[in-house]
């Protein structure tokens, strides 16, 4: 079993960190490394200059090659991308077997060139079936970092399915530890929340490594660890790798970070310098050094910019390793991590408190509740003084470091949440510092199948906001059904023109003969005429259509006969009514007597009324048609009152008609009146219908 | 005997006369003679009149009016002629025009069936106080149905002026008179809700239930009221019959969807808000519900589409605002989440005033 945690590993900062971060420290594959690739470069040089070789020559060189990389391999110093070139020529040449695939791919593996070490672990598994077993180990580590969990808890069990019990005894608590990380990331992913991640841009992350980003409380000023060519000194350590130095930069009047600078001689040495913690205030800065197996130091700035680095006391840096430190608000407290003797195993955070004198007491372990046999590093307090942030790749991580949350409260400390997906992955996750409001931090981490590390900041998002469904409601039922205006008015009544019909037959009143006549119908209301016809020249008939429920006068008129007129009252009734009226012609004869029966006068009175017009019209064209025409006109009465008034009153109104006469140009010379009273009845006078009749004017023709 | 019907007789009678060689006279005569006395008793504006009316029964508004017009050319004092026109644009939905049509008929006939007409026409033209004025005026010339009638809509002004307690107190007044007044225990039962009287509400509107069981919107407010009360199953039940006595009550399957998600059944959640956007394509709510159950599942591209939909159909929709703007929170947008909270602000919704103090420039 290879060992390659953090605690082995204690030289410089940069290996605790990049051990923290699972990076295992020795081969880091980056663009960056420089000498790296020209050291293969160099290989493969001298390969393309190896002469052409006989079979035996080239089997000898095959060999050669394998326990040159076997040596590079299986030293103390491991260079896995030395061995791995040298197997893979070695492969080029036709090796093959189980071991030298999976000591291509477990080089691969710890170059975190996960898919070609899938490639060359997957190549085994068919070739031989007595091949390591422990290849499947690292392939279900490869497969939780490529969130395939199910193949990943899979192959686990396979492996740990092969052990004996004393290899049992010794790795399970690590494999369950693996299988229970892939169960907690399927969990997490399903009820993931809704953060973001965002890369800082090239102004901080460039193509060198950048990671612990100390932010200060008001998001304005950020310090970082970098390995940079620009470092102080200019020196790479014994991995190659440019020494850390502090950078810094500022915010701009946008809110985008200016371009990094080096924070200079003073902060930054020739060796490991790393930013690990600031104050709330700005003014003072913690400083990792590799120096002492890595010890905390801090400077202060004045006027004249950064104070040189001071190392901290006994009670915080020991023989032991120390790194990643922070104050508290007030800054009456110090956190740090360190991995000394009685702690809770790998790396522990501890807290010490400043003394009366302004220095540092003491440090205590901060307990079960913070610290696990696992790493912890980072207690990243917020100025609430009760919400702290810290990364731990123990409590139920997802794989490898994870961010957790957790507050003290009455002298106690809650729980650590983890929080989750997708802040934190199968990967590492380091959270370096937030921002005074908790709304954003600031992370370090890397790609899945890279060892370059970047600044990210962590947006953590609310939870989100209660959406409100919205109910809806008609309140008022005549919203719903329409308002109701009381009915229309009703279609009202036209009066129908309710017609009678007004016919009869006109003779001669002797001979009986048929008699062609006009016919004028007098509307006695209005006294205009309303029709004027004829009758039937062969049948003597007439027809007439009449509205009902109005009186009429009608007056016939035919050539050598008297007028005749007589009164219609035709009754308002429903529908169709007839009213047969026959009517008999008088020829013109000396003797001939006519009843003027539409001739009206005033109760009592011999003044003519309005109605009477038309028939007195009548009688004026009938004097004038025959000029020689001689008539006398006489008045009639009942027997209702004296004799003698009721002959004046006869009189009277005869004398009103040739009055009458006279007054439209008629000779009075052709006219005599006579008042008879009552002396010549026509009717009884018992009746009133028969008193009706007798009250009359006449005429009677005299000559003609 | 309609008028056609009628002429045609007297044609025929005396074509058949003529025929006959009995009549002496032509049928000019005959059919002038009629003319001259119709005119004279100006029977032309009734019959106007009449064909308008016929055109009003059947939903001809606009031939309804255009004959009533004419008739009020003819005999300008008819107010029944005014009535009906105003009656018919009424219904057209006209309303200044038909509230211009009752003055003129109240000039001629004060009457309360007049007032309570042009204050229902006031009323819905939000015109309140005219409204109010005209009621008042019905209640003082009646004592039957347009009393009623008048108190009952004083009820809705009052409701349309968020006075619940007056509303309540016309509304008593109208049932009072006549206790199978529907509409009155209807709408007494959605001011007793606005004024939290959650089981007089309810009272109220299975009264309205009990009278009219086929009122759909009843159910559904009183399934609204039971929402309110956390009663789901029982809101469940007034909603669905709500939608068993008319399928296409959008309204109903909107509520309900708020109910399903309010129990977690998402499925038919999302399945009554679509149908209530199937029946209804311009329902802004709807959009914003079936929004909210997809940002609920994290789906908020998906929302987003259904939030803008709703704001598209509905631009004074508040409440779509505030939903909106939350799901641009989640999405990243701050700038867009705090511009539709200040709409939302902006439209009377006061908790998207507290997230733009809380979280906007």
């Amino acid at each position: 079993m290879i060992k390659y945690n953090s605690i082995k590993i204690l030289s410089s900062f940069l290996i605790i960190f990049f051990s923290i971060i699972n990076l295992q420290a020795q081969n880091i594959d980056s663009a960056a490394v420089d000498t790296k690739v020209d050291s293969i470069k160099v290989e493969k040089v001298k390969k393309e200059k190896t002469p052409k070789v006989k079979v035996s020559d080239s089997t000898k060189l095959m060999n050669d090659l394998i326990k040159k990389a076997d040596r590079v391999f299986y030293a103390d110093e491991k260079r896995y991308e030395k061995a791995l070139d040298l197997y893979l020529q070695a492969e080029n040449m036709g090796a093959k077997s189980s071991d030298l695939y999976y000591n291509i791919a477990y080089s691969y593996y710890k170059m975190k060139q996960y898919s070609n070490a899938k490639n060359y672990f997957q190549k085994m598994i068919p070739t031989d079936s007595s091949s390591n077993m422990k290849l499947y180990y690292y392939l279900a580590r490869i497969n939780a970092l490529e969130y395939n969990f199910d193949t990943a808890i899979t192959q686990f069990d396979t492996y740990k399915r092969s052990l004996n019990p004393d290899q049992l005894n010794e790795e399970g608590k690590d494999i369950r530890k693996r299988i229970k990380e892939c169960e907690t990331a399927k969990e997490f992913i399903k009820n993931s929340g809704t953060s973001f991640i965002d890369i800082l841009d090239t102004n901080i992350n460039t193509l060198y490594v950048e990671y612990a980003p100390i932010v200060s409380l008001d998001d304005s000023l950020l310090f970082f660890t970098a390995r940079r060519p620009d470092n102080i000194g200019g020196g790479r350590d014994n991995e190659g790798l440019y020494y850390e130095d502090i950078y810094f930069s500022k915010k701009d009047s946008n809110g985008n970070w200016t371009k990094a600078q080096n924070m200079g001689k003073g902060i930054n040495t020739s060796e490991h310098d790393a930013a690990a913690g600031l104050s709330a205030d700005k003014k003072q800065i913690l400083i990792y050094r590799s120096s002492g197996n890595g010890d905390l130091y801090l400077a202060k700035r004045n006027t004249d910019g950064w104070s040189k680095a001071k190392k901290l006391n006994k009670y915080i840096n020991t023989a032991s390793h120390e790194a990643s430190a922070s104050f508290s608000y007030d800054m009456l407290k110090l956190y740090f991590t360190s991995d000394r003797e009685g702690g809770y195993g790998g790396l522990d955070i501890y807290v010490s408190n400043i003394d009366e004198k302004g220095n540092w007491g003491e440090a205590e372990n901060l307990r079960g509740k913070i610290n696990t046999p696992y790493d912890e590093v980072n207690l990243v307090p917020l100025p609430d003084g009760k919400t702290f942030y810290f990364t731990s790749s123990g409590h139920n991580s997802m794989g490898g470091l994870d961010i957790y949350k957790i507050e003290y409260k009455d002298s106690m400390w809650s729980d650590a949440i983890n929080l989750g997906y997708p802040i934190n992955t199968p990967n590492d996750d380091v959270l370096y510092s937030i921002s005074a409001d908790g709304s954003i931090a600031y992370i370090g981490r890397s790609n899945s199948d890279s060892t370059k590390h970047d600044i990210y900041k962590l947006t953590f998002m609310k939870t989100a906001k209660p959406t409100i469904d919205d109910i809806d409601v008609v309140d008022l039922a005549i919203e719903r059904y329409g308002e109701l205006l009381p009915e229309i008015e009703p279609a009202v009544n036209i009066q129908k023109m309710n017609l009678s019909v007004l016919k009869g037959k006109i003779t001669d009143q002797l001979s009986g003969e048929p008699i062609f006549a006009s016919i004028e119908l007098t509307d006695n209301s209005t006294n205009q005429v309303v029709a004027t016809f004829h009758s039937n020249e062969q049948t003597g008939d007439y027809l007439v259509s009449l509205p009902s429920g109005k009186d009429y006068g009608i007056a016939v008129k035919a050539e050598n006969c008297l007028f005749y007129s007589d009164n219609v009252s035709v009754k308002k009734t429903k529908g169709y009514n007839e009213i047969v009226k026959d009517i008999q012609l008088q020829k013109i004869t000396v003797g001939s007597k006519v009843v003027l029966k539409n001739i009206f006068f005033a109760t009592g009175k011999a003044t003519l009324t309005k109605s009477s017009e038309t028939e007195l019209q009548n009688l004026l064209k009938l004097m004038n048609d025959i000029p020689t025409l001689k008539i006398e006109v006489s008045g009639h009465t009942d027997n209702v009152g004296s004799a003698k008034k009721n002959k004046s009153l006869s009189e009277r109104r005869a004398k009103a008609v040739v009055d009458y006469l006279v007054a439209n140009g008629i000779s009075i010379d052709r006219m005599v009146y006579k008042g008879y009273g009552f002396e010549r009845p026509i009717a009884s006078n018992k009746t009133k219908a028969g008193r009706q009749q007798n009250r009359r004017t006449e005429f009677e023709v005299i000559s003609r | 005997m309609n008028k056609t019907l009628f002429l045609f007789l007297i044609l025929f009678f005396v074509s058949v006369i003529s025929s006959q060689s009995l009549v002496a006279q032509s049928s000019n005569v005959l059919q002038d003679t009629i003319k001259v006395l119709t005119k004279k008793e100006k029977q032309e504006a009734e019959k106007m009149y009449n064909e308008g009316v016929i055109f009003f029964k059947s939903n001809k508004y606009d031939a309804a009016i255009s004959k009533f017009n004419q008739a009020i050319v003819i005999r300008a004092k008819f107010p029944e002629a005014f009535y009906n026109m105003a009656s018919a644009k009424f219904a057209k939905g006209d309303l200044v025009s038909a509230i211009q049509s009752f003055n003129y008929a109240i000039t001629l006939n004060p009457t309360a069936k007049y007032y309570l007409a042009r204050g229902i026409a006031e009323y819905q033209y939000k015109e309140y106080q005219g409204a109010k004025s005209d009621f008042n005026k019905a209640i003082e010339k009646d004592s039957g149905e347009y009393r009623i009638d008048a108190y009952y809509y004083i009820g809705c002004v009052y409701f349309g002026q968020e006075k619940y307690d007056e509303a309540i107190e016309n509304y008593t007044k109208a049932i009072e008179m006549d206790d199978k007044y529907t509409f009155a225990y209807h709408d007494r039962g959605s001011a007793y809700r606005m004024k939290n009287k959650y089981q007089l509400a309810l009272s109220d509107y299975r009264k309205a239930i009990q009278l009219n069981p086929n009122m759909a919107i009843a159910f559904n407010n009183m399934g609204s009221v039971k929402k309110l009360l956390k009663d789901y199953q029982g809101a469940l039940i007034d909603y669905s019959s709500a939608i068993s006595l008319d399928s296409n009550n959008a309204i109903a399957y909107n509520n309900r969807g708020t109910v399903y998600k309010a129990l977690n059944q998402t499925d038919k959640a999302i399945y009554d808000f679509s149908k209530a956007i199937a029946i209804n394509p311009s329902y802004a709510i709807a959009y914003s519900n079936r929004a909210n159950l997809k940002f609920s599942n994290k789906d908020y591209e998906n929302a987003l589409k259904d939030y803008d939909r709703a704001l598209e159909l509905d631009a004074n929709y508040g409440i779509g605002y505030l939903n909106r703007g939350i799901c641009k929170e989640m999405m990243r947008d701050d700038e867009g989440a705090c511009k539709d909270w200040s709409k939302a602000n902006a439209l009377g919704v006061n908790l998207a005033g507290d997230y733009l103090n809380a979280q906007c420039k």
